[in-house]
């Protein structure tokens, strides 16, 4: 079974996921009732799902939790920091257990005492709560009812099958005997009693070590009477009663009120399902309903019934069958004696049915596939332009120019199509935060307030794989160094709670997110000066750097070992990493900050990183391109604003001089010969800062398919990749922090 | 050559895989739905021999599902199995009320499993516990 | 004293409180085969009931009181009594 043992991983760990982010926001705001029933339901349904393989210990975990939420749903105990941290730790227990199954197949060794010390800890609580409630009438699990024999059932008789009892769980205080109490004789102020069972509540000790002073019996009782009546039998000891309203249904063979002869002739032998199936089939008969629900219940019972009989090599006329399912007794009488009453045709054929919408499940590589082809067709119908103009003039050709517009837009709506196939929402890299921002907020004794906006933003799964880190790394960052504590925030004139916001959006082709806290920000002073001190600039380079360069430092290789950056109440644990990771899949970072006002980092990425999103440029009459997530702009800079010294030329660009190359030269081309008046350049965002790109010219924006280079382009260095443009053209997609 | 169609309706996905292996090993069509709605929208494209349908799931729970199924004039007499993780009777009652046919407590023995939905789908019940 | 001691036989009369316990134990304890009769017992105290659960004397006769013989009997293993008397009082 262990494909349905991995199928129990995977789901287990959904499960888990979505109950930590429903206890979550329901520890944020106790009324949510939708967040009681979605953690409810994952307790409810892993205790389902874990019962199907040996683990006892994981199922007793989740039975507990979620018989504490049922307590917490029915409004019987309240939301308190204390029993959330319980069902997180019950939680974390479970994901750990996950792991240790999906790794070794089995739970460790410990699981059982893990187990029974967290129930302990979350039924303690639920125990000595419920037990109140149970004694006002809500009671629930008396297992044991389920247990009478049929001597005992028969004795509790009356009623119906169906009866509504009063169920007694009563296990004195074994000390009761010194406070006059005796428990017996509070049996006989019960009224109708029906049953009694009187028990040890322990095993019971030899005579010799008996003590004829402690009381070692408990005693469990059904009474006809109201849960209100029987309650008052038991004022005296209401700690050590539970008290509850029961149902008793019939037993697989429930005691019918028929001849002992026709229950003889029931077609299957009595104890066997089918004879259970059938009584039950009868008993349906009976229940109570609208005209409506009966007359469907009969139907359904009828079918049911000519199975059974089919199934029991007894195969009768449906016809028949329904004409006996009138009520209880008819039912029982043909199943004992046969037919009784004429065919009644069945109901209506099925309808005609619709098939309504359904959420498919499309395997990965298959998506692969489809975009392969979504890019063969487009390189096949970019040879369909030059085809046109060969065409010439003629109304042919017009028509052909008509037609092949349309393929145009309808292929370019089929990429992006096939592309938004493989895109899902931010949130999975969202989910998370809550419970990171909860722990390291309680961990540092801050407070935070945690917005998430844009969870619904999608991008391509491979961005939200390259995401999640990064992510990870700005929110502890933000909650490490930015936000301060509350008696600073307090003393700095701020409210002591920070917030730290989250957004997402599209932009340009691509997912942006930004990670703002409202804390300390980050002084560029102090940058400047740890930057010299750790032997990164000269006194002189940091001093002529711009604020928002020096803050830039953080990303800096080599700047962020921790210490000195949490002196300055900045930020930079793994910034570099982030930068790196965000870079490598062809995005970029930007940070702002304001002293003593907060921070903002902002992660740009492509949607895809099978599909980039490129700029194609020429360059000596060849087609390249640039990844739109690093354009800054494009525009035109007269030659007369570039300045240069020796070759190493730069342009103002917003007052700030930003360094120009000529992508002829990166590329080892010879320069453009042709006088120009202004030069055609591509400002590229890279995470040092700004860099001027000169081209011959700019061309058109297009999703590509990137494809690795292979075979001898593979040595090559500076190129991402190759595409094909969508009127089927080549380009080779340059990376350029390896080119600059 | 196929058996009896069973809808199998629940929201593990493990519940499932374990109701599909064991049916489908005993020759049962096995079709699944991950809650109510989505099981009546099963129901009513292919209309199945016999439903198993758990009590507590998101968006439509098993009891609302069988109550609108068995207000459905093709699909009301589909006999119908209610699985639960609760043994108590009120539950086994209200599975009833609602219109099932018959309840079984989770986890489900495979061959009481198999051997219900032989019984409700007119199959003679096999192996060694039959009559 | 409700409960007079005969050699094997403890006969328990009216009710029969938790001070009969003690003895009751130690009777017990010291007896190879005790026997007890409970007809003539109108209460019985459960520090008693649990005794005798404990040490299953033989009941030579079980209680005739409607809810002694109803519901203590059995657990005494007395049987139910041929014609019960009702269901208790109620």
């Amino acid at each position: 079974m262990s494909d349905l043992f991995d199928q129990f991983v995977v789901e287990a760990q959904e499960l888990l996921e979505m109950a930590g982010a429903a206890l979550l926001a329901l520890e944020r705001d106790p009324a949510d009732r939708a967040s009681v029933d979605e953690l409810f339901r994952a307790f409810h349904t892993l205790k389902g799902a874990s019962g199907l393989f040996d683990m006892a210990p994981f199922t007793r975990l989740v039975h507990a939790g979620e018989d504490t939420l049922s307590l917490l749903r029915d409004g019987r105990i309240a939301m308190m920091p204390d029993l959330a941290d319980r069902l997180f730790r019950a939680l974390d227990q479970c994901a750990r257990w996950v792991a240790a199954l999906e790794a070794g197949g089995a739970l460790p060794a410990d699981a059982a005492d893990a187990a029974e010390t967290l129930v302990r800890g979350l039924s303690g609580r639920a125990a000595a709560e419920g037990a109140a409630a149970a004694a006002g009438g809500q009671a629930d699990g008396f297992p044991w009812v389920t247990t009478l024999t049929g001597e005992e059932r028969a004795a509790v008789g009356e009623g119906g099958p169906t009866a509504t009892l009063t169920a007694i769980d009563y296990t004195p205080d074994p000390e009761c005997f010194f406070t006059g109490d005796d428990p017996l004789a509070l049996f006989r102020r019960v009224p109708d009693l029906r049953l009694l069972r009187i028990e040890p509540a322990e095993p019971l000790p030899p005579l010799a070590q008996m003590d004829p002073y402690r009381c070692i019996l408990r005693f469990r009782a059904l009474s006809g009477a109201a849960v209100e009546a029987v309650t008052h039998a038991f004022r005296s000891v209401p700690d050590q009663v539970r008290i509850g309203s029961v149902t008793l249904a019939p037993a697989m063979v429930p005691p019918l009120p028929v001849p002992p002869s026709a229950t003889l002739l029931l077609p299957a032998p009595q104890g066997s399902l089918a004879a259970a199936m059938l009584a039950e089939q009868a008993r349906i008969l009976d229940l109570p309903g609208s005209t409506a629900e009966c007359q469907s219940r009969r139907a359904a019972v009828a079918r049911a019934v000519a199975a059974i009989l089919t199934a029991l090599g007894r195969p009768t006329d449906r016809g028949a069958v329904a004409g006996a399912c009138g009520d209880a007794a008819a039912l029982r009488r043909f199943l004992a004696e046969g037919p009784v009453e004429k065919p009644v045709v069945a109901g209506p054929p099925p309808a005609a049915a619709s098939l309504p919408r359904r959420a498919l499940r499309v395997e990965p590589e298959r998506m692969d596939a489809l975009m392969a082809l979504v890019g063969e067709l487009s390189v096949v119908k970019g040879q369909l332009g030059p085809l046109v103009g060969r065409a010439g003039d003629g109304e042919l050709a017009r028509d052909m120019k008509a037609f092949s517009a349309r393929l145009d837009a309808l292929v370019g709506d089929l990429r992006h199509a096939a592309l938004r196939l493989r895109l899902l929402p931010l949130a999975r890299v969202f989910d998370p935060l809550p419970r990171l921002v909860r722990d390291t907020a309680r961990r540092l004794d801050k407070t935070v307030e945690l917005v998430l906006e844009g969870a619904e933003t999608e991008a391509d799964k491979d961005i939200l794989d390259v995401l999640g880190e990064p992510l990870l790394h700005l929110v502890r960052n933000a909650l490490d160094h930015g936000i301060e504590a509350p008696e600073r925030r307090t003393a700095a004139g701020k409210l002591p709670g920070g917030t730290l916001l989250v957004r997402a959006f599209q932009d340009k082709g691509g997912v942006v997110v930004e990670v703002s806290d409202d804390g300390a920000g980050i002084d560029p002073a102090a940058m400047r000066r740890a930057a010299v001190a750790k032997g990164l600039l000269e006194p002189e380079a940091a001093a002529a750097l711009a604020d928002a360069d020096a803050v830039r430092l953080v990303f800096a290789p080599g700047f962020s070992t921790a210490a000195a950056v949490s002196d300055l109440s900045g930020r930079g644990v793994g910034m570099d990493a982030v930068r790196a990771a965000v870079e490598r899949a062809g995005g970029r970072v930007e940070i702002a900050s304001a002293p003593g006002r907060g921070t903002r980092v902002r992660l740009s990425l492509p949607l895809t990183l099978s599909i980039t999103r490129v700029v194609a440029v020429e360059a000596a009459g060849s087609l390249y391109g640039i990844p739109v997530a690093l354009v800054g702009g494009v525009q035109r800079v007269a030659r007369a604003e570039i300045r240069a010294v020796k070759r190493a030329e730069s342009i103002v660009l917003r007052d700030r001089v930003v360094p120009l190359v000529r992508l002829r030269r990166l590329l080892g081309q010879p320069d453009d010969e042709r006088q120009r008046a202004a030069d055609c350049v591509v400002l590229v965002e890279l995470g040092d800062g700004p860099v001027a790109v000169a081209v011959d010219d700019v061309g058109e924006r297009a999703d590509v398919v990137l494809r690795p280079m292979t075979g001898v382009l593979r040595g090559l260095r500076g190129y991402a990749g190759t595409a094909v443009l969508g009127d089927g053209r080549l380009i080779l997609v340059l990376d350029l922090r390896e080119l600059l | 050559m196929s058996g009896p169609r069973v809808l199998v309706v629940d929201d593990a996905v493990t519940v499932r895989a374990f109701s599909r292996r064991v049916l489908e090993a005993d020759g049962f069509v096995v079709d699944e739905a991950v809650n109510g709605i989505e099981g009546l929208e099963r129901a009513m494209a292919v209309p199945p021999d016999l439903v198993i349908v758990d009590v507590n799931m998101r968006k439509m729970d098993g009891y609302t599902m069988l109550r609108v199924l068995r207000r459905d004039p093709a699909l009301r007499d589909v006999p119908a199995i209610m699985i639960s993780t609760e043994s108590k009777d009120s539950d086994r009652e209200q599975a009833l009320l609602a219109g099932a046919n018959w309840y079984i407590v989770k986890p489900p023995r495979p061959e009481m499993l198999v051997e219900a939905a032989r019984l409700l789908t007119g199959r003679p019940p096999g192996g060694e516990g039959a009559p | 004293m409700p409960i007079r001691y005969d050699a094997d036989l403890a006969r328990f009369e009216a009710a029969c409180t938790a001070e009969d316990a003690l003895p009751l134990a130690e009777w017990l304890e010291a007896t190879a085969a005790p026997r007890v009769d409970l007809s003539a017992c109108t209460d019985l105290h459960t520090a008693l009931l649990q005794l005798l659960i404990a040490a299953k004397p033989a009941v030579t006769a079980g209680p005739e009181e409607a809810f002694l013989a109803r519901w203590v009997g059995p657990a005494l293993g007395c049987g139910i009594p041929l014609s019960p008397p009702g269901r208790g009082p109620g």
